[in-house]
């Protein structure tokens, strides 16, 4: 991997009792996408705010383009498109004003781009912000984003509010045109299947603190669910290395495992168990498994 | 901790209600009860015999207007949103009668309270009887017609428009009541019998309520299924023709909008489309206000050279209102999740802090002399068609005599000042408005300080100054205090490469001319030499000469509290 694009090391936030971002380290390199993800509330928007310099660091540094985003906001903020959770665009504006607008700001804006892209999601340039839905808002908040060509795209939620269809190609067709132009996309989600079908690398993000990173395959491939079967009935699931989350559906037991698989293969079969199925795990699979209810850490 | 939660609909409303505007209400009250004490203060200090009436009179006017002006329909008017204030509320189970009539009703109390309490510490204070009775139930009327005139309706032009009718109604009504007596309009208000209504005059004031409360619910429960009163009329009434026609205007007028040359450019017309237009709006409305209100008082018989001198103050009030209402559409904060806070999209603009503030403080000066110079030109034409253009020509002439018989310095001095207090004020203003919600009961505290001290010093000039030496304290710690902070907000500027800007080069422009001109006005008058052998006088003085660097330097670094948090 070559120069990184944005790093953060030991960053924590604390917004009065509670604790944002617990000293988490992030690396962003170019050419690559990266899925944040996490429930509510549990910091991806804080860490993209810090990213922007939104929000000051209160522990900790972070650098973008080798550069301090709250003391050098121009030079950074030129080179970053940022779609904004809450899709904040002054509602008085037309799209084609907050383009021309937007447009200003960036040397490398393509305008032939925005209007590709605004033919492709069928907006109306002479349309205000105020009379947009919730999806068409994304839609030209996104074009505003990608136009000028960004170093690094910061796209907080950008599928809430668009449908099915937009989501699945258009989206995926930008941020893989970003990633293929050797530039950098983080994008925060809680759809873990468009973080599986979009991202490279993934950041899992659990009360603050980055409980998992690393790159997809390589998750998804150290990650197994499976299903076990035991001669008699048990209670528990037994303390074997590697088990992050056991549950019982009748007489099976549905594992997440980290490890070698031959290894816990092994394991289960000297405490009396039989395996019955054996696949990699989603990544819906290896979130409930992280930060889930029945989580079992501590085997880890 | 058993914390006391709301068990009903009602009891939710009326907490949200005093969870959002206790602060303020505290706020208001104490400022009136700040009043009442020098009010106080003066009546002790002098034999004022038969004129109590007249400050009877001062008082329920003021009172009248500060409870008025309850945080209910006040509030709403800084954002964007229009409708019902309460909006959240519309999606619980309560009727739309039942939660406005609770919301009325909770902002009819908080106006009472801040009418009585004060008016009743006064009546205390001073053994001056205040009518309650009448004052009250035009108050009650009074609260009602604003809060339909801001809730009703659904654009913000509308809410300006049915607000400004509300006012300019009840002020021409107050003002052909007064004329049925040939006393002054202060002691018309001052006597007790003024307010002793008949019946009907109560039965009057009662149903005036009832229908703006009813056209409020009607509006309400319109607002409710995300109509608008208005909006069926509109629908109905113009032909289709015709809106096309309007609205393909528009479109054209849109497609002119081009590219910009470069961001400073592109941010100039965003903050004019933002706020400037605000500022002109209001630049419009205000020499049109000047003309209703001379036309009233013509119409009532008053001095018909009054209405040049109302013009003269009119221009030299404007610049500081236009000034006011730019910085309110300035700073730009919105709520969100009950706070005020900058957008993300302003926040994240690829312009320096000090860049944007430049862009803020120029739009607003161009607003205000664009506004000032259609004020000056109206007042001209009045002057020509029906004014005195001897009173102007004398006015001028005397204004150009004192300036060519006073010494240099002064004439100097004078433009100067008026320099140094219209930047300052602006690029103050912007730093307090964007510090303030950041620190909302720091705000509220010293307010709170400053009235127990006028309290303390009310109490005081009645008791021979015994607290002279605590007077005398303050004359020093106060320019301390300032020069203490004053220090500070250059230090952090200086941390923050503010110091090493356009804009901070300009200010210090401007504190080396008044340094300049205080040390000329120094060594030229005598009084004032004196004056600065005190070593207080001096400490003021040196705080009041680095307002111009402390001001442009506050405003980015308020600014950068929102945008770094």
């Amino acid at each position: 991997m070559s120069d990184r694009i944005a790093q953060v090391r030991n960053l924590s936030r604390r917004f009065g009792r509670t604790q944002a971002l617990d000293h988490v380290n992030v690396d962003l390199f170019p050419g690559y996408v990266y899925g944040l993800v996490g429930g509510n509330g549990q910091g991806k928007t804080t860490l993209i705010k810090h990213l922007l310099g939104l929000l000051k660091a209160q522990e900790g540094t972070v650098e973008v383009l080798g550069m301090d985003p709250v003391k050098q906001p121009v030079q950074v903020l030129q080179r970053i498109g940022y779609l904004s959770e809450e899709r904040e665009l002054p509602d008085w504006m037309r799209i084609r004003e907050l383009l021309n607008y937007t447009a200003a700001f960036h040397s490398g804006w393509d305008a032939a781009y925005a209007d590709e892209l605004l033919a492709t999601f069928g907006l109306d340039e002479q349309k205000k912000i105020r009379e947009l839905s919730k999806g068409m808002r994304a839609q030209a908040g996104l074009i505003a984003a990608v136009a000028h060509r960004p170093q690094l795209l910061l796209l907080d939620e950008p599928s809430t509010g668009l449908d099915a269809i937009v989501r699945r190609d258009i989206l995926n067709a930008i941020v893989r045109t970003v990633a293929d132009e050797d530039r950098t996309v983080l994008f925060s989600s809680h759809l873990l299947d468009e973080v599986e079908q979009m991202s490279d690398f993934v950041f899992m993000v659990d009360a603050g603190r980055v409980v998992l990173q690393g790159e997809l395959d390589t998750i998804k491939q150290s990650h197994r669910r499976w299903l076990i079967q035991f001669s008699e009935h048990r209670d528990s699931f037994p303390r074997l290395d590697g088990v992050l989350w056991a549950e019982c559906n009748t007489s099976l037991w549905s594992v997440i495992c980290n490890g070698s698989p031959q290894e816990f293969s092994s394991l289960i079969q000297a405490a009396g168990g039989r395996v019955r199925e054996e696949r990699a795990a989603s990544l819906q699979e290896i979130y409930v498994a992280r930060v889930g209810p029945g989580t079992t850490r501590p085997m880890e | 901790m058993n914390r006391w939660r709301p068990q009903s609909p009602d009891q939710a409303v009326l907490w949200e209600l005093w969870r959002t505007g206790s602060s303020d209400l505290l706020l208001r009250m104490s400022i009136t009860l700040g009043f009442c004490l020098v009010i106080y203060g003066i009546e002790r200090s002098t034999d004022l015999g038969p004129e109590s009436v007249v400050i009877s009179g001062i008082l329920i006017l003021v009172l009248t207007i500060s409870a008025s002006a309850t945080q209910s329909w006040m509030s709403r008017l800084a954002f964007s949103d229009t409708g019902f204030m309460l909006r959240w509320q519309l999606l619980q189970p309560i009727s739309t009668v039942r939660l406005v009539g609770l919301t009325l009703a909770y902002t009819l109390l908080t106006a009472f309270l801040a009418f009585t309490v004060p008016a009743l510490l006064f009546s205390w204070l001073t053994g001056i009887s205040v009518p309650l009775a009448g004052p009250l139930a035009i108050l009650g009327c009074l609260v009602v017609c604003l809060l339909a005139s801001t809730w009703a309706p659904k654009s913000m032009s509308l809410r300006i428009l049915s607000l400004m009718t509300v006012i300019v109604i009840l002020s021409t009504i107050a003002i052909i009541a007064s004329r049925r007596s040939a006393e002054p309009v202060l002691m018309f208000i001052g006597r007790p019998e003024t307010f002793y209504f008949k019946w009907y005059g109560y039965l009057a004031l009662a149903v005036v309520a009832i229908i703006a409360f009813s056209i409020t619910c009607m509006a309400v429960t319109r607002q409710r299924c995300g109509e608008s009163l208005l909006g069926q009329l509109w629908a109905a009434w113009p032909p289709s023709e015709w809106k096309k026609s309007v609205q393909s205007a528009r479109l054209a007028g849109s497609r002119r909008q081009g590219g910009f040359a470069g961001p400073v450019r592109a941010q100039f017309w965003y903050e004019c489309q933002n706020f400037g237009k605000r500022i002109l709006v209001l630049c419009c409305f205000f020499p049109i206000a000047v003309c209703c209100f001379i036309a009233v008082a013509l119409s009532l018989g008053y001095d018909p050279g009054g209405g040049d001198r109302v013009w003269m103050i009119a221009l030299l009030v404007a610049p500081i209102v236009y000034q006011i209402v730019g910085i309110d559409g300035a700073v730009g904060l919105r709520s969100y999740r009950g706070s005020l806070r900058m957008s993300t999209f302003d926040a994240s603009r690829p312009l320096t802090s000090v860049q944007l503030i430049e862009i803020k403080l120029l739009v607003i000066a161009v607003c205000s002399i664009l506004g000032w110079l259609l004020l000056a030109f109206c007042a001209g034409t009045y002057v020509m068609l029906l004014g005195d253009p001897n009173l102007w020509l004398t006015a001028g002439r005397q204004f150009l005599k004192a300036l060519y018989e006073s010494p240099l310095w002064m004439a100097i001095g004078l433009p100067l000042a008026l320099t140094l207090v219209l930047t300052s004020t602006s690029a103050w203003l912007l730093a307090v408005w964007l510090w303030l919600p950041r620190h909302p009961w720091l705000s509220n505290a010293f307010t709170l300080a400053a009235v127990l001290h006028l309290f303390l010093f009310v109490w005081d000039s009645t008791h021979h100054f015994q607290l002279l030496f605590l007077w005398r304290l303050y004359a020093y710690l106060l320019p301390l205090c300032g020069l203490a902070v004053s220090a500070w907000i250059l230090w952090r500027a200086y941390r923050q490469g503010i110091c090493r800007t356009r804009l901070f080069a300009i200010a210090c422009l401007l504190s080396g001319a008044l340094l300049v001109c205080a040390a000329v006005i120094v060594q030229q008058v005598e009084l004032v030499r004196l004056k600065l052998s005190m070593p207080e006088i001096f400490l003021m003085l040196v705080a009041l000469l680095l307002t111009p660097m402390v001001s442009i330097a506050a405003a980015p670094l308020a600014f950068n509290l929102h945008r770094h948090q």
